[in-house]
C-alpha cells in the first residue's frame, strides 16, 4: 500500500508544487493549510510521513512534529521540515524538536522526492 | 584644640582653619589682611565646590542621556534584524515555488496542458509578487531614509479620486464589486506630491477590495471639504479588523506575521501582498502633514481617513 504523505504549508503555491510532487510518486497525499488542519489530519489519518511548514497560523510545525513524536500511536511517522527560516539555530531547532530533516526553502525537488522515498520506506 | 581646627576646616578650609587655630592658641595677633585673605579664600572654595556639584548634575545627566540613545541604538538594531530576517523570508517564498513548479515541468514532460498553464501562471504571479516587494522596500527605504523629497504641486482633489478608482476599477470587477464616490470638493485643491498621493489612494483602495468578500460592497471613496481640510475616507465592508490590531496594522510586515487570531483575509487564506503598503502610505500621508488612521468594527468593514489642508481655503 502507497505510504500516507500530509503536506502543511499555509503558502497556497507552495501546496500546488509539492502536491503535484508527491502524487506523482505514487504516494496518497493529504493537505493541510494551517496548522490546525494538519492536526486534524494527523490524529485522523496517521500520516507515515509529514512534510510540515515551520511558521504556520494556529499550530506550528515544532509543536506537531513534537506532538508526532511523543504520542503512542504517532512515532512512527517521519517528520521533514521545509521552512525558509534558514539559520543555524532554526535548523538545531527543528532538529531538537524531532525532525528526521530540515530541508531550508527554496529546495530542490529532486533532493525532497529521493529523500522522502528514503523516509516512506523507514516508516513502512 | 584639634575639634576646633575640624569644625573650622568645614567652613574654611584645612589650611586657612589651621592657620587661624594657630594665631589663636599661640596668642598671636592676626593681620585684617590675612583674616581677608582667609575669608576670600573660603568664598572661592565655596565657589568651586559649586561648580563641582553642577558639572557633576550635568555628567550624570548626559550619561542618562547617553545610555537612553544607547538602548534606542540597540533597538533600531533589533529592528533592522527583525527586518531583514521578515524580507528574507518574504524571498524565499515566492522563490520556492517559482525553482519547485520550474524544476517540475522540466524533469516532467507529461504534464498535461492545462496543468502546465496553471503551473507557469503561479510562476508569474510569484515573480510579479517578488518585484513588488523590491519596488515597496526600496520606496520605504527613501522614505524613511529622508531621501524621498516630495515635489508638492496644486493637486485637484477630485482628479485624484476619480482617477484612483479608476485605476483600481478591474480589481474591484474581479471580486465583483462596484466603488461609489462621494465628493464635495468640487474644483478644490491639495499640496501635493501626485505620484505619491496616487500610490497611497491606490493602496487603500486596493485593500478594501482585497479584504471584501466576493460581491459584498460597495467600496466607498469619499471626499469632504470643510473650512481649510480636506478629508479622505475609503470604507469597505469586509471582514473588519479588531481595536486590539488597529495601531499594528501599519507596522512594516504586520500581516505577515501572524499568530492565532490574527486578522486573516476573508476565507481563511494568508493575505497577499508585501505587508509593506500601509506603511507606506502612513508615511507619505505624514511627509504631506496629515495622519493615515483607521476606524473598524469586526465583521462590519472598515474605513481608512486622512486629512490635508486645503490650498489657498477661504
Amino acid at each position: 500500500m502507497a505510504a500516507k504523505i500530509l503536506i502543511a504549508d499555509d503558502e497556497p503555491n507552495i501546496l500546488l508544487s509539492l502536491e503535484f510532487l508527491m502524487k506523482k510518486q505514487g504516494y496518497n497525499v493529504l493537505i493541510a493549510r494551517d496548522g490546525g488542519e494538519a492536526y486534524d489530519l494527523i490524529v485522523s489519518e496517521k500520516p507515515d510521513v509529514l512534510l510540515l511548514d515551520v511558521m504556520m497560523p494556529r499550530m506550528n510545525g515544532y509543536e506537531l512534529c513534537q506532538f508526532v513524536k511523543n504520542t503512542e500511536g504517532y512515532k512512527h511517522a517521519r517528520v521533514v521540515f521545509l521552512s525558509a527560516k534558514s539559520k543555524e539555530a532554526d535548523i538545531q531547532k527543528g532538529y531538537d524538536a524531532g525532525a528526521d530533516l530540515y530541508l531550508p526553502k527554496p529546495f530542490s525537488t529532486r533532493e525532497l522526492v529521493a529523500k522522502v522515498g528514503e523516509l516512506a520506506a523507514q516508516s513502512a | 584644640m584639634a575639634n576646633a581646627e575640624r569644625l573650622l576646616a568645614g567652613a574654611v578650609g584645612a589650611a586657612s582653619a589651621r592657620i587661624l587655630v594657630s594665631s589663636v592658641a599661640e596668642e598671636e595677633p592676626i593681620a585684617v589682611d590675612e583674616v581677608i585673605r582667609i575669608l576670600k579664600t573660603s568664598q572661592e572654595l565655596t565657589q568651586v565646590n559649586k561648580e563641582l556639584t553642577r558639572k557633576s548634575t550635568e555628567l550624570q545627566q548626559l550619561l542618562e542621556r547617553l545610555s537612553e540613545a544607547n538602548n534606542k541604538l540597540q533597538l533600531a538594531d533589533q529592528q533592522k534584524d527583525d527586518f531583514l530576517s521578515t524580507i528574507t523570508h518574504e524571498i524565499r517564498s515566492p522563490i520556492t515555488s517559482i525553482r519547485a513548479l520550474s524544476e517540475i515541468m522540466y524533469d516532467n514532460n507529461d504534464v498535461n496542458p492545462a496543468t502546465r498553464r496553471e503551473f507557469l501562471g503561479t510562476m508569474i504571479k510569484e515573480s510579479e509578487r517578488l518585484s513588488r516587494l523590491v519596488n515597496q522596500v526600496l520606496d520605504l527605504e527613501r522614505i524613511e531614509s529622508g531621501r524621498q523629497k516630495l515635489t508638492p504641486i496644486p493637486l485637484i482633489i477630485n482628479n485624484l479620486i476619480y482617477e484612483s478608482v479608476a485605476a483600481t476599477m478591474p480589481l474591484a470587477t474581479a471580486k465583483h464589486l462596484t466603488i461609489s464616490v462621494e465628493t464635495d470638493c468640487r474644483e478644490l485643491s491639495v499640496l501635493a506630491d501626485a505620484d505619491w498621493l496616487m500610490q497611497v489612494m491606490i493602496n487603500l483602495i486596493a485593500n478594501a477590495i482585497k479584504f471584501s468578500t466576493d460581491g459584498v460592497g460597495p467600496i466607498l471613496v469619499e471626499a469632504t471639504c470643510q473650512a481649510d481640510t480636506c478629508q479622505v475616507n475609503v470604507t469597505d465592508h469586509g471582514m473588519g479588523i479588531d481595536p486590539q490590531y488597529h495601531e499594528l496594522i501599519f507596522e512594516k510586515f504586520y500581516q505577515t506575521r501572524y499568530t492565532d487570531g490574527q486578522p486573516k483575509q476573508a476565507g481563511g487564506e494568508k493575505p497577499i501582498g508585501s505587508g509593506l503598503g500601509l506603511a507606506i502610505s502612513k508615511r507619505i500621508i505624514e511627509l504631506h502633514g496629515g495622519h493615515l488612521v483607521v476606524s473598524s468594527q469586526p465583521g462590519v468593514g472598515s474605513t481608512f481617513s486622512f486629512q490635508l489642508p486645503l490650498l489657498n481655503a477661504t
